[in-house]
């Protein structure tokens, strides 16, 4: 469904991704993974079209997504979460989920200006859909609150919310679970995994958590230094030697 | 040809006027992060207080100039300490208000103590113009440039070969690094305020002559100001003093071949072009985001 | 707690318009305390419209009293040359200032925090500058008489403005409460989630300019009809300076806190008039002070008993997380 095609992207001197070769099927899970600055969020920043190949070509059911701008890349069905969390830090849970809304929320400016009917009807079911999607992560309880002042796990949650609301094709994720406790991490990979399952979502993910990565994946690409160092099923790689050295310096990648 | 040789000089004065105050506020911008809406305002202040040892005291003019620009440096450091400093990693909304709200209260101070009606500012220099080609030329004019050029030359010395000039542009590459290396950041800072007060001053004194000495004498010198900075992006220093020479020229073009009170408009309409074709200045950087 | 405040502020609304309502009669019809209130009203227009750009879209205009200015010479130029109906000379004049704002925002929309700061302060400076300079539109220094419509008395057009004033606060409390307020607030809070989430930023910075532009263009038309003359000194830039204050002092994270900025900055002058320069002293000091001291505003100290209780509530949010 998403095709990289000799993607190459170039920072002045810097490699950050160099013609890399990745195929994501639908309906999987499909980790990247790598050790830092290997150029993974590069990969997602590509995609979401933050920033533009040097070389090589990126497709997304045989469209080509280097046509459209960075607001564009939703309406083909692509949304993503963010390694650092890009919330709207001054806004409400609720808020910020039905912003995730607005690609499917149809708008007219005088009517709404005169409140019309309409618009406090779309509105309401709007903040129907956002309730369902926050009961889905086990955060209703926090609608009202302001995103700044919630802890980071579940500021987490707010940006994988935020990317489901339109019920993208593909969901990119950029370490949903970094910072987060065993408990969360659990809760994450569950949700994941019932995104997968129940929603027939498609989910590429960036993670460094291992165990996570090995349990929930259907598939994994190793990259180092923006090159493609590995990919197969989980077992596959965890025992690739090319990985463990470049990964992990000879350590045993299960135990990372 | 012999008119627009005449009003392209006379630009150039201009011109060196609004690149010392463009040189003014790139450096607390460099430095500092804050633009100083009150730059000009500070200036004007700096002037009148020149005008009160001149005539008043009856001082001769370069001491009332000297005075008035340890004046400044003081009242430069000043502003810094008691405000600026506290909104420094403010966001560039407080920073600017901050600045606008010490605009006004400086010009309503200036306005209480020595009055709305503009009085007469003798100039350094008198004496006959002369010419030189076709072009005729003030005494004032030429001590414009010099003392222009003068100053310039002992920024760049500054910058370039002295300890102090050295911390400033390590300061301005990275302030944490910088003070762990053992730079005073703040004694740095406190510098920057009272260099950039002084640049405004002697723009200020250099103005006052030629327009009239009154509490809104700067606004139009501010915005030309503003608009050679923003030739430099902000942030560049030789970028500044080329912009500000060049709304010089072509602000006074506009005042002789369209109107005199529309240059203002029309140096606007150039920012804005500029800007649009390219949004961080003509010689600024290009801006990255990192995601 | 929810439904109380809301009654509660249903009532404040009340008897606030109550109070507007009769304050002629209180005054005795005084042209002089009626202008103070309507002045209030127009700039309570203003400033709420610039909040929209600044409090809300994180964009900032330090040159907004030009588009006042346009919009006060747009009603006195059609209502001069043209026998239109009032209310379309109003609208007309809303729709010619947007029309400005369009064009500025081309620039402006490309610009961010001190470069779109200079360009909107040039802006605010250039405007009285063009008006006194075109003098085969604007008359240039002896400004323009406006008609008043024939049909309304004093009192009568005092009620206009304050229906329309309602009105127009109205109609940009809803766009701020609605899904075009959140995007223009997600451009504030995150450029690169906005546009994520499918936010085309360039299409809502351009927006605000145009809506912001909109309607100050129509309080400028009150204000031209209230005061029956428009000249080129009557909004100079430092006017915009106190349009940013009356917002910043107010506290412009909230649809009110303009508003009452704009009732403080319109009674300041009235006192501190006398003396020239004070009011600007007055007005600066508070601004300096108030972003030291209390940066989001004075609707704050309202928010106070609330604060604390949102405080317990992500204290206790973190507690359970930790167990």
């Amino acid at each position: 469904m998403l095709t990289l095609d000799k993607a190459r992207v170039e920072f002045g001197g810097l490699t950050a991704v160099n013609d890399l070769n990745m195929e994501i099927s639908k309906g999987q899970i499909h980790s990247l993974i790598g050790p830092n600055g290997a150029g993974k969020t590069t990969v997602f920043n590509t995609i979401s079209r933050f920033v533009n190949l040097t070389s090589g070509n990126i497709k997304f059911n045989n469209e080509n997504i280097l046509n459209y701008k960075p607001n564009e890349v939703i309406r083909l069905g692509i949304t993503r979460s963010f390694q650092n969390t890009e919330l709207f830090a001054n806004m409400t849970v609720m808020d910020n989920l039905l912003v995730g809304l607005h690609p499917l929320t149809k708008k007219n400016i005088f009517s709404t200006m005169l409140h019309l009917p309409s618009v406090r009807r779309i509105e309401q079911e709007n903040r129907k859909k956002t309730i369902e999607t926050l009961e889905l992560l086990q955060i209703r309880h926090l609608e009202d609150e302001v995103v700044k002042n919630l802890p980071f796990g579940y500021q987490k949650m707010v940006d994988i919310g935020r990317a489901m609301m339109v019920n993208p094709e593909l969901l990119l994720l950029d370490e949903p679970v970094a910072g987060m406790n065993n408990v969360e991490t659990k809760q994450i990979s569950e949700l994941l995994l019932r995104l997968k399952h129940d929603f027939g979502f498609t989910i590429f993910l960036i993670e460094h958590d291992m165990s996570m990565v090995m349990e929930i994946s259907d598939f994994v690409t190793v990259v180092n230094f923006g090159k493609k160092i590995s990919e197969g099923v989980p077992a596959m790689v965890r025992n690739d030697p090319a990985v463990i050295e470049a990964y992990l310096g000879g350590e045993d990648v299960s135990h990372a | 040809m012999e008119a627009l040789l005449q009003i392209t000089f006379g630009g150039l004065i201009f011109g060196s006027i609004y690149a010392l105050a463009a040189i003014g506020i790139v450096m607390i911008y460099k430095t500092t992060d804050v633009v100083n809406f009150a730059h000009g305002e500070m200036a004007m202040i700096t002037t009148f207080i020149s005008f009160t040892f001149l005539q008043m005291v009856g001082l001769s003019f370069f001491v009332s100039f000297l005075l008035a620009l340890i004046f400044a440096a003081i009242f430069g450091m000043t502003v810094y300490q008691a405000i600026i400093k506290r909104v420094q990693n403010a966001p560039p909304l407080n920073q600017i208000v901050v600045t606008l709200g010490l605009f006004l209260a400086f010009n309503g101070i200036a306005g209480l103590i020595w009055g709305y009606t503009p009085h007469g500012y003798p100039s350094a220099l008198r004496g006959d113009s002369f010419q030189v080609g076709s072009v005729f030329m003030s005494p004032h004019q030429l001590f414009i440039l010099g003392i222009t050029l003068a100053l310039m030359i002992l920024f760049f010395i500054l910058f370039k070969y002295t300890k102090i000039g050295l911390a400033m542009r390590a300061t301005q590459q990275d302030m944490q690094t910088s003070s762990l290396m053992g730079i005073k950041v703040s004694q740095v800072f406190n510098l920057t305020w009272a260099a950039g007060a002084i640049l405004g001053g002697v723009a200020g004194i250099l103005t006052a002559p030629i327009t009239y000495l009154e509490p809104s004498m700067m606004i139009d010198i501010l915005i030309m100001g503003f608009a050679a900075a923003v030739f430099g992006g902000f942030v560049n220093l030789p970028g500044a003093v080329i912009g500000g020479l060049i709304v010089g020229v072509y602000s006074n073009w506009v005042s002789y071949y369209i109107g005199s009170e529309l240059s203002v408009a029309f140096v606007f309409l150039l920012i804005v072009l500029v800007l649009y074709v390219k949004p961080t200045g003509l010689f600024g950087a290009k801006y990255v985001k990192k995601v | 707690m929810q439904l109380k405040s809301q009654k509660l502020k249903y009532i404040f609304n009340s008897v606030v318009l109550l109070f507007i309502i009769v304050y002629p009669f209180l005054m005795n019809m005084s042209g002089y305390w009626m202008t103070l209130l309507v002045m209030m009203t127009i700039y309570g227009i203003t400033a709420v419209a610039l909040n929209i750009m600044i409090g809300y879209g994180g964009q900032i205009s330090i040159g907004h009293a030009g588009f006042l200015m346009i919009g006060s010479y747009s009603v006195a130029i059609i209502a001069d040359r043209f026998e239109l109906p009032f209310v379309i000379t109003l609208l007309l004049a809303g729709i010619i200032t947007a029309f400005v704002g369009l064009i500025i925002s081309f620039s402006a929309v490309r610009l961010k925090g001190h470069f779109l700061a200079v360009v909107t302060l040039g802006f605010g400076i250039s405007v009285p500058v063009i008006a006194l300079n075109w003098t085969s539109l604007t008359n240039g220094y002896s400004g323009m008489l406006v008609t008043r419509p024939a049909i309304l008395s004093e009192l009568s057009l005092y009620y206009f403005i304050v229906g329309c004033t309602v009105l127009f606060l109205w109609f940009m409390y809803n766009i701020l409460h609605s899904s075009f307020g959140r995007a223009f607030i997600s451009i504030r809070e995150s450029e690169i989630a906005a546009q994520s989430s499918g936010i085309n930023t360039t299409f809502y910075k351009t927006l605000m300019f145009v809506i912001s532009s909109f309607f100050t263009g129509m309080a400028g038309g009150l204000y031209a009809y209230w005061i029956g003359f428009v000249g080129p000194t009557d909004f100079p830039v430092t006017i915009s300076f106190l349009l940013l204050a009356m917002i910043v002092v107010g506290g412009m994270h909230s649809f009110y806190g303009p508003i009452f900025g704009a009732v403080l900055f319109s009674i300041i002058p009235h006192f501190t008039d006398e003396f020239m320069g004070i009011t600007n002293i007055v007005i600066g000091l508070i601004l300096v002070i108030i972003i030291l001291f209390r940066p989001e505003g004075l609707v704050t100290i309202v928010d106070w008993f609330k604060m604390n209780k949102t405080m317990e509530k992500a204290d206790t949010i973190s507690k359970e997380r930790g167990s």
